[in-house]
């Protein structure tokens, strides 16, 4: 009988919603099974924000996920605009628009760069991160802020753009929009990411439908879902622009989706910069009555979803958050078994759940003395290790 | 794609018609379907496998004298959210098991187990999955006994 290896990932993972903890169980360098448990950081965001006001809880759902701050309050506040009947007003839905394709272009080139680190590619993780830049730039000259923008209220938007932000914006992405054309001609042509990235991981089409995938992980595995397209809100109905998908639903096709869809974000700034409409920025939401909201919205990861019950008074009576790598996090058990553990270091960044932050924690024991095999930098060697190989023998 | 909301929203009133004991429409977008619990499994094959919806997630809630879940399901195709409502007196706290024909729904019904202590009855693999370990058994943190107490 093989030998059967258990090797654990986890469990500390301080970015997201959901701490996350791996027990691959390998028989040599095969994936045979594994299982997985959250919630090492379960803050309770759920119960803090029922203690808050209507208005307080945008700012404390931002902080659910640093990435996708501006996608966890646009969800909350759609809700509660769903629930009071409440008309935001035009040049605010732009203005929305805007800050959370901002947060799309820098959280897809993060996820880039990490991704090329974990193959050996560190040029990409360089270039991705350098060109990720100017988009925080943009971001902390509309908002004040990198992170936590605090810029969705309740019937509009906190802060509204000067002329003089407008061009700034537009500068910083004609200084994006030429390296990235050169990263994705890299990634489509380079012959060692193809032998590395294609049908590596692959989560397939049923797969995907059964799991509930969303984002990136459901569109390169055929599924052409996309909340800005499908329930409309903000400006994205008034603006043109694509739902990328892919075919193949293996790593590759989540990098060559993630790519395209910052094209399309920068196609949809611009856009929503020229033809951004005067006038107010709130409409102002007094009460918010009996009821019940379903607010979502396209996070870079996928469908963010606020759900929230009033009894007419000053705060939630229940207020339900589900961030899209709740869903995609246990495809891994689709598309993790099979593989190499080479190729898994991959396959499980592949759905961006903000996979860096595990790095000091994993550590591989053997399942029977305990004793310790290998480290996370040991598992990014290896798989960097590989793609060094193919480099030789191309 | 292309699809009309209305008749969408018609076929659906139709599948559930059956079995659901309460149909309302707040918004053009969304449908709230109340059902018994001895149907809820198989209205929520019906909305997941019949009429083709992707499971979003879940919502468990203490709503005083009964816990309340609330399965959202999203018809993308035209931007409708469904959301079937079941509810169980606090002193028999379970409810069947729709993992069994929705498989996305099991991490959301462990959750909800753990933090509202709502059961479900035929779960494939019903362990924690939020509280830490030591946390103590029976202690639901979004009962509303721990909710206005904290």
């Amino acid at each position: 009988m093989a030998h059967r290896t258990l090797i654990p990932i986890g469990p500390y993972h301080p970015l997201q919603e959901e701490a996350e903890f791996f027990q691959l169980y390998v028989e040599g360098e095969t994936v045979v099974d594994m299982d997985m448990r959250t919630s090492y950081n379960h803050r309770g965001i759920e119960g803090i924000s029922m203690k808050r006001t209507w208005d307080q809880v945008p700012y404390v759902v931002e902080r659910v996920c640093g990435i996708c701050s501006a996608s966890h309050p646009l969800a909350y506040v759609q809700a509660v605009e769903e629930l009071a009947g409440a008309e935001v007003p035009e040049r605010a839905l732009y203005l929305r628009t805007i800050i959370n394709e901002l947060e799309r272009i820098h959280s897809h080139l993060l996820w880039f760069g990490l991704a090329g680190h974990f193959i050996g590619f560190n040029t990409v993780f360089m270039w991705a991160w350098r060109y990720r830049e100017p988009c925080l730039d943009a971001l902390e000259i509309v908002t004040g802020s990198r992170v936590n923008y605090a810029n969705h209220t309740i019937g509009g938007s906190r802060k509204d753009l000067t002329p003089e932000m407008v061009k700034a914006i537009r500068r910083n992405m004609d200084e994006i929009d030429g390296p990235l054309d050169m990263f994705i001609t890299t990634c489509l042509e380079d012959p060692v990411l193809a032998v590395r990235l294609k049908n590596v991981g692959v989560l397939t089409e049923e797969a995907a439908r059964r799991f509930g995938a969303l984002g990136p992980t459901a569109r390169a595995s055929n599924i052409p879902i996309d909340v800005r397209r499908d329930d409309p809100y903000a400006a994205y109905d008034r603006l043109d622009w694509d739902v990328i998908t892919c075919a193949n639903g293996d790593v590759f096709d989540k990098v060559v989706v993630r790519l395209l869809e910052v094209k399309e974000a920068i196609k949809i700034i611009r856009q929503a910069l020229d033809d951004l409409p005067e006038g107010p920025i709130q409409t102002p939401v007094k009460e918010v009555p009996p009821g019940e909201g379903v607010g979502h919205v396209e996070a870079p990861r996928g469908e963010t979803f606020h759900f929230v019950k009033s009894n007419g008074g000053p705060r939630p009576e229940r207020h339900k958050i589900r961030a899209p790598s709740f869903n995609n996090v246990p495809t891994f058990k689709a598309s993790c078994i099979g593989q190499p553990i080479a190729d898994v270091t991959i396959t499980l960044a592949a759905v961006d759940p903000c996979y860096s932050c595990t790095e000091r924690m994993l550590v591989a024991r053997d399942a029977s003395t305990g004793k310790e095999l290998m480290t996370l930098s040991d598992l990014v060697r290896l798989s960097q290790q590989k793609t060094e190989e193919i480099r030789k023998n191309i | 794609m292309g699809e009309d909301l209305e008749a969408v929203v018609q076929q659906l009133k139709e599948l559930v018609a059956d079995l659901s004991v309460d149909w309302t429409r707040p918004h053009p977008n969304r449908v709230y379907i109340s059902v018994e619990k001895q149907n809820v499994r198989e209205l929520g094959r019906i909305i997941f496998e019949d009429f083709g919806a992707r499971f979003a997630t879940a919502t468990g809630s203490d709503v005083g004298e009964e816990l309340e879940v609330i399965y959202h399901f999203a018809y993308d195709a035209v931007g409708l959210v469904a959301n079937m409502r079941v509810r169980t007196p606090k002193g028999d706290p379970v409810v069947p098991s729709v993992t069994p024909v929705v498989p996305a729904a099991e991490w959301i019904e462990r959750e909800m187990n753990d933090l509202v202590g709502i059961v479900f009855e035929g779960h494939p693999d019903p362990r924690r999955l939020i509280l830490a370990d030591n946390w103590p058994e029976g202690v639901y943190p979004l009962r509303r006994e721990h909710r206005d107490g904290a």
